[in-house]
Formats: structure tokens, sequence, C-alpha cells
């Protein structure tokens, strides 16, 4: 009887309510009608500049300070590397006149630079200058060292830097063979050295910008980009002006400007008025564009991400770690009793999908052919019981880690809830960031979530990092993972600088440690944006490319007049 | 007048005052519903939501299209979260949650506000100028770091630390208004009555001083459950507060946020039953504040 009377109530309150914040938006959000009418104004600026929101205010655009996202994408429009991207991925010149020629043994690296390419305050660049921004990278304030730490001789000069606090300390491995000549040599072989060069933080500056400016040049950096800084109000905008004299020709839009807002709403809405000219797009937006007048304005593409729920196999006390074959029974069990379909597809609206393994696709080596991970309540309670554990019983609860970022206490929720049904018990326990990596670095959560981003397209980046013993703890196997048979595989990989080979021996040992189920492996990730139907030629790779376009031809991207179309 | 009031005490006298007001009565209402939702949710769940508690999921889960539903839906008068969850289920749950974080935390705060500000309104001198600097420090000191800190020193806060946290922090609010209050009143004549008759210090101040400090005290307590209520939500923000899938209003407030184009009802009924709860706080404190002032006359 009461039931029945506050469910009257709460109906009448709840109607009320809706029609009258449908009432007061300009655009009820019914969605019943196929499709949404959208308004989203489509006409570029008349002074053909493009417009792209950011959440933050870059941090540093001295490329060996750059270390996070937003900082990458303004930086690698200002400033050149040897090598970089094409859309799919493949290493091609950029500054070098050709693919470097590599030694027989897979230590020396001779390049040839572009001839006539200047610095946008006019000097010619050289090899020297090559030679000085890669010794950079070595000094105290550098937060990229690693990315040099191969060549021959760094990691002495990383040292000799910190003891004397040397900007630029002398690396014998990096030598100037002529003005357009540079040569590389390495410490041992290291097959991937490659794609450091491909990193904005390997980048050419101008010596005597840097040293004139000091620190500042941080604030005033310099390059020898497609787009050359005009204006930075921190944390306000940011805009750059087009490089005429850019030596793969002149971009064809006049500039680029940076409007920093916080609040991803208030960026669509902006992007809606027509005063962006890209998005990202956030929880909402997808489903709702795709069904609308404007599902032309929807750009996605896989993105070389993956997300996975890491088991510390050496947390003493949890029933998932360690190498028996119980606890690798468990581990399975567990990986059989989530829906990742439901999470991808439902929950996080097709921005996500079922991760088939460790390496996504558009990284080398990934095998298209695995299908993807899916539910099998059947095989994980045979999997349970063999384990000791028969429909869960007398299975101790263990601690699910995370972060508050994002969606993650959204998946945790429901990987939670598919773990219950499974008769697996897991708690919850959230922290900030901070103190999150922290722990898990230090190997205190016994089951943690974390992703992996990749640095550079190659399957090395993510099976050396994520599970070999070597790098146990904060170095990134924080599964404190540990496998001879996979360590060897890795190792070897390391010689041969033949693709194929060495692709070859990778998979083996994805193979391995998806066999060992050392993670719940959950999702892969595609980008999400949107784009006014005016840009043309914006071609995103899936290296860490969202609205930025980090990877980008920026010179090509170009403004049609809509009434032309 | 006088002789209805013939042989009532004060007390009598403050309740009939505030039977008397419309609003305070309304007030008491709303506080007494979440009271009796916080102490029997189970009972009040709709029979026809399938009773499994505020954490679980429903059958629509994994229905693509269907585990998303705006309000109205049989089942789910007030429509369901992101996860599929009834969102009345855990609005009902979270009553609990809300009235503890609220009391519990107003509690402590005004157990140290109460004792520091009075001892340093009436004392004066240096142990008013010690514990007004002791305030100040701690009114200087950011609230959240604060707070962060003292949730740091133990390894897996329970809810009784986080929420007596809140009131840790919370104390100097108190202190410094009692203390006002105090110092205003340690000259009244009624004190310097009870002072001739003989009274002690610590007499004068509970009987005398106090009550008449009733007042303020009972407005701040009444917002501050509002906005312990709040600051639970801003802590689970941060990763400190009660974790998922714990049905907090706060919680749900934060996590409706991204919803909010979509599916706005999952921040509005939590947003209207932690306003209802507050609006009904402060109509209840209003009203007390009323009775119980010794100036009001019938």
């Amino acid at each position: 009887m009461l039931n029945s009377i506050i469910d009257r109530v709460a109906l009448v309150g709840a109607v009320a309510l809706v029609i009258s914040i449908c009432g007061c938006t300009a655009n009820p959000g019914s969605g019943e009608a196929t499709p949404n009418q959208i308004k989203s104004v489509s006409a570029p600026h008349p002074d053909g500049i493009f417009r792209i929101p950011l959440m933050t205010n870059p941090p540093a655009l001295d490329p060996i300070l750059v270390s996070d996202t937003t900082s990458d994408g303004v930086a690698s429009k200002i400033f050149n590397t040897l090598l970089d991207y094409d859309p799919d991925l493949n290493l091609e010149p950029c500054l070098a006149a050709a693919m470097p020629l590599i030694s027989d043994d897979g230590l020396q690296y001779n390049f040839t630079l572009r001839e006539g390419v200047k610095f946008s305050h006019g000097r010619t660049v050289t090899a020297t200058d090559f030679k000085y921004s890669l010794q950079r990278l070595a000094s105290v304030r550098s937060k990229r060292s690693n990315l040099i730490e191969p060549i021959l001789g760094a990691a002495e000069a990383i040292e000799a830097a910190r003891s004397k606090s040397e900007d630029a300390p002398e690396i014998k491995g990096i030598e100037v063979m002529g003005d357009l000549q540079l040569r590389i040599t390495l410490k041992k072989p290291y097959a991937p050295f490659i794609y450091h060069l491909a990193m904005v933080n390997t980048a050419v500056v101008p010596r005597e910008l840097v040293e004139e400016h000091g620190h500042a040049f941080s604030r005033l950096p310099t390059g020898t980009g497609a787009f050359i800084l005009d204006q930075w109000k921190e944390g306000t905008s940011l805009h750059l002006k087009a490089n005429p004299d850019y030596f793969e020709g002149a971009p064809k839009i006049s500039r680029i400007h940076y409007r920093v807002i916080p609040e991803p709403l208030a960026q669509l809405e902006e992007y809606k008025a027509g005063n962006f000219e890209i998005l990202n797009v956030t929880q909402g937006v997808y489903p709702r564009w795709m069904n609308s007048n404007r599902a032309d304005e929807v750009m996605t593409w896989p993105s070389l991400v993956v997300q996975y729920y890491g088991f510390n196999l050496q947390k003493e006390g949890s029933p998932y770690a360690g190498n028996s074959e119980s606890a690798r029974k468990l581990r399975e069990a567990v990986n059989l009793s989530v829906d990742r379909k439901f999470l991808g597809e439902v929950l996080l609206e097709g921005r996500f999908y079922a991760a088939n393994g460790i390496l996504p696709p558009g990284i080398l080596g990934h095998d298209s052919s695995r299908p993807a991970f899916e539910l099998d309540r059947e095989r994980a309670q045979e999997l349970l019981a063999e384990a000791g554990y028969p429909k869960g019983e007398g299975l101790p609860p263990v601690d699910l880690w995370f972060n508050t970022q994002g969606d993650n206490a959204k998946i945790a929720q429901v990987v939670q809830e598919d773990l219950k049904q499974a008769g697996i018990p897991i708690g919850l326990r959230m922290l900030d960031w901070g103190a999150f990596i922290e722990a898990s670095d230090a190997g205190e959560p016994p089951f943690f979530r974390l992703g992996w981003v990749a640095d550079y397209p190659d399957p090395e980046n993510f099976l050396a990092f994520l599970f070999h013993s070597k790098n146990k703890g904060p170095n990134g196997n924080v599964s404190f993972y540990d496998n001879p048979q996979v360590d060897a595989l890795i190792d070897r990989s390391y010689l041969i600088t033949d693709m194929e080979q060495r692709i070859d021996l990778l998979q083996q040992a994805e193979r391995l440690i998806l066999k060992d189920s050392p993670w719940l492996f959950l999702l892969f990730g595609r980008e999400t944006i949107l784009k006014k139907p005016y840009v043309q030629n914006f071609n995103p790779t899936g290296m860490c490319d969202d609205i930025q376009g980090n990877h980008v031809r920026w010179h090509l991207v170009e403004l049609n007049n809509p009434g032309a179309q | 007048m006088t002789a209805t009031n013939r042989g009532k005490s004060p007390t009598q006298m403050a309740f009939r005052r505030l039977r008397r007001n419309v609003l305070a009565m309304a007030g008491a209402a709303v506080v007494l519903f979440v009271i009796l939702l916080a102490f029997f949710p189970s009972m009040l769940v709709p029979s026809h939501a399938d009773g499994s508690g505020p954490y679980e999921f429903r059958d629509q889960f994994r229905d693509k299209d269907q585990y998303q539903q705006p309000p109205g839906i049989p089942g789910h008068p007030l429509g369901t979260d992101e996860l599929g969850r009834d969102v009345l289920t855990r609005i009902i749950y979270g009553a609990g949650i809300s009235l503890r974080v609220g009391l519990i935390g107003t509690i402590v705060a005004l157990l140290i506000g109460l004792v520091l500000g009075s001892v340093a309104g009436f004392r004066g001198g240096l142990v008013d100028t010690l514990i007004s600097r002791l305030t100040d420090t701690f009114f200087a000191f950011p609230s959240l770091l604060l707070m962060i800190g003292i949730l740091a020193v133990f390894e897996k806060p329970n809810e009784i630390v986080i929420f007596s946290a809140l009131g840790v922090v919370g104390w100097p609010g108190v202190a410094r208004i009692v203390r006002g209050q105090v110092i205003s009143l340690r000259g009244s004549e009624f004190v310097l009555g009870a002072r001739a008759l003989g009274q002690s210090d610590t007499r004068i101040l509970i009987g005398h001083v106090l009550p008449n400090c009733l007042g303020p005290v009972v407005v701040v307590s009444t917002l501050m459950i509002a906005g312990n209520i709040l600051a639970e939500a801003g802590l689970s923000f941060l990763g400190i507060g009660l974790p998922p899938p714990a049905p907090s209003w706060g919680r749900m407030l934060v996590d409706s946020k991204e919803y909010w184009i979509t599916m706005p009802w999952m921040g509005i009924f939590p947003g209207l039953a932690i306003m209802f709860t507050v609006l009904g706080f402060n109509l209840l404190g209003d009203g007390l504040r009323d009775a119980f002032d010794p100036k009001m006359k019938d």
C-alpha cells in the first residue's frame, strides 16, 4: 500500500520535473524520433583559422620537457624530428633525407639530413644542431633522458650532467660526419631505438636561442615546424601562425588558435556554435551524434591503448598470486567471467571494445586471427572447481584498486558485479592517481586497474615494459610477472633488426603471457572526435592522436568553403 | 495568557511554540521521513523493483538499449542510473549514509567547537588568545588537505573515521560563533545577576550563557549537516570518501555529472533528496532557534 503510494507520488514528481527540464532546454533531448536534429554551425573562420579546445594549459613546450599529450600536441606543430609516422604508422623520413643506413651489427645509424631546412628564425639546420639537441636530453632538467640511454656514452653523460649540472654534456656515440651527415652509435643492438627519433622529445632546436632564453625557451619555443608560436596567454589561449617557409610547403591554414576550456560540456556548446573546428567526444555525445543529422561530423579510429586489471603475482595472501596451477586457473576463471562486450559497446558507447590479447591493432604483431575474450561462465565454473574453489566457495575476497579518473569507477562496478555472479568476490578501493600509482609501483594492491598507451607502435613497447622481469615495479611490470622464457624471447628480439623475425619472437612471448593470465585482459580503445565537415586532410594515426593530431600532417590540412561543395 | 502558562516549564513552552510554527513542523516532518528511510530502507523500496538492494543491477542490465531507463518506467519510478540500477532504491538506501555523514560530522564539530569556543569567550585573556589562534590556524589550513592528511593516517578508513574527519575540519566555524556569542553575553545583566547569586563559572556558562547562544549554533549546525553531505561527495570524488558502489547521495550526484545531458534524472533526484533534507534540517533549526530563544514571547 505504502509502496504504491510512494511510487505514484514519485512518478508524478518525476514526470513534472522531466517536463519542466525539457521545457527549458533549447534542444529537447528526447531522442525518440530518429535522426536527432542537432544544430551545429558549419562555417569556417573567414581568416582560415583552425580552432582547437584544450582542457588544460600545456605545461611545457621545450622538447626535452614534454611529457604529457597536451604539450606534445602543441610542440609537434612547432618542432620536427628526424623521422615521423605516416598514417599507417610506418616510419618515414622527416628532417632526414631518407631512412637511416643501419650497420649489419645493428649498432650504427647513419643519417643524411634534408637539405635547406631552416629554423623559423632563418638559420639553416645542420647535423651539429641534432647532436646538440640529442645531447640536451641528458641534462638534469630533461624529463626523457631514457630516450637516449641506448646511445654509446649516454649513460655516462647523464651521470656527468647530474653531478655537474651541465646542460648538454658531450655524448661520444653522437657524431657529426659532415654538414648533413649524422652518425649515432649504440652501446648494444636495440632495435626499437629508431622509434625514439620520431618522438617530439628528440626534435631539433637552435642552440643560440636555447642559450639566449635559458629556461624561458619552454615559453618561447622556436623550431623548424609548420607553425610558429605567436602569442601565449597562459591558462587562456595559445596562438600559432603558419610558417611560410616550412620545408614541406607553406600550410594551407593561416593559424591555429587554442583556447583552454576545462569543462567538456562548455566545449561542446562552443563547437556547436561554430567556434571550434574539432572536439574530443565525451560520454553521451557519440551515440547522440551518430544518430543525428550530423553523423558525418563523427570521426573514429583505433588508438594504441590497452586497459587491464593486473594481478599482483607476488602479493602474499592473494589467492591469485604465484605460479601454481591453481592460481593460474583462478586467474583464467576471472578472465572468462567478465562481459567485455557489454563494457565496451554498451557502457562505454563503443569508445572501447573487447581485447583479444595484449597488443592492440595498429601495433606491429597484433594477431587479428585470435578471437576477442568472451564471457564463458560454464568454463569459468569448471576452472574454479579445479582450482579448489567450487562456485567460489572459500575464495577470500581481494580488493581491486583503481584511481578516480574517467570511466574507472563505472567499469569496476560492472566487473565486480560480473565476478560476483560467478562466485568470485572482490572489493573496490578508489584512490587519487598519485596515491594509486605510488601504491601500485610498490606492489601494494593485490589487484589493480591500469592502462598502457604506446610510446611507439612496436610490440616491444608493450611486452618488455609490462612483462619483462627486469622492469618489475615502477618501470611498468606492476604485476611483478616473472617468466624466464618470456624474458629470453624479448632479450633475443633486441639483437635482431629483421622485423619479421623480431615480431615472430615477440608474438611467441605474447602467447606465453596470455597462457599465464597475469592480467584480467579488458579492452582496446578507439579515439572518437567531432570534426566540422569542411575540414580536409585531417588524417590521424593511432599514436596518441586526438583532436590535437600529434602526427597529422598539419601543413596539408585545409578548410573548404562549404558553399563550394 | 498568563493563566494558561501557569505550571508550564520553559521547555514545555518552547515546544508549544515549536508546534505552532508550521514551517518548522514541515521541516521536522522531512527530517523524520529521512530518519525513517535511514532506519527502514527495505520497507520502503518499491515492491516491484526486484528488491535486490541498492548495489545490484537489474535484469535489464544485459539489455543493450534498455538498461538506462528514464523515470516513470514501471518498477523504476525515478529511472535507472548509468549502470542500470534503480535510482529510487539507491536514494532510499543512501538516506542512511547521508544522515550519518551529516550528523556524525556535525556532532564532532559541535563538541569541539562548543567547548573551545565557550571557554575562549568566557575566560578571555591568554586562554582566549591561544584558542583563537588555534582556530585561525585551522581556518587558514586548507580543509581538504587536512582531511586528506587525517584520512591518510588510516590504512583503510571506515565510515566513522571519514565522517569524523569532516567534523575535525568543521569545528573552527562553530568555535568562532560560540566565542563571539559568549563574549557578548558575558557582561549582560542576567550573567551578572547569576554571579551575584554566587553561582560557579561552569554553572553560569552551562546554565545561562550557552542556552542563549543556541540560536546561531543551531542554525550553523543545520547548515553544516548540509555542507557535510556535499563534502562527502567531494571526498568520494578524490577517492577518499566511501568507495563505490555505496549509494551515497553525494556520490550519485558526482556520478551523474557526465550524464546530465542524456540522463538528467540521475542527478536531479539525488540533488532533490539532498535539497529537501537540507531544507528540512534548516527549517527545523530555524524553528528550534525561535522556540528556544528566551527573548521570544508567546
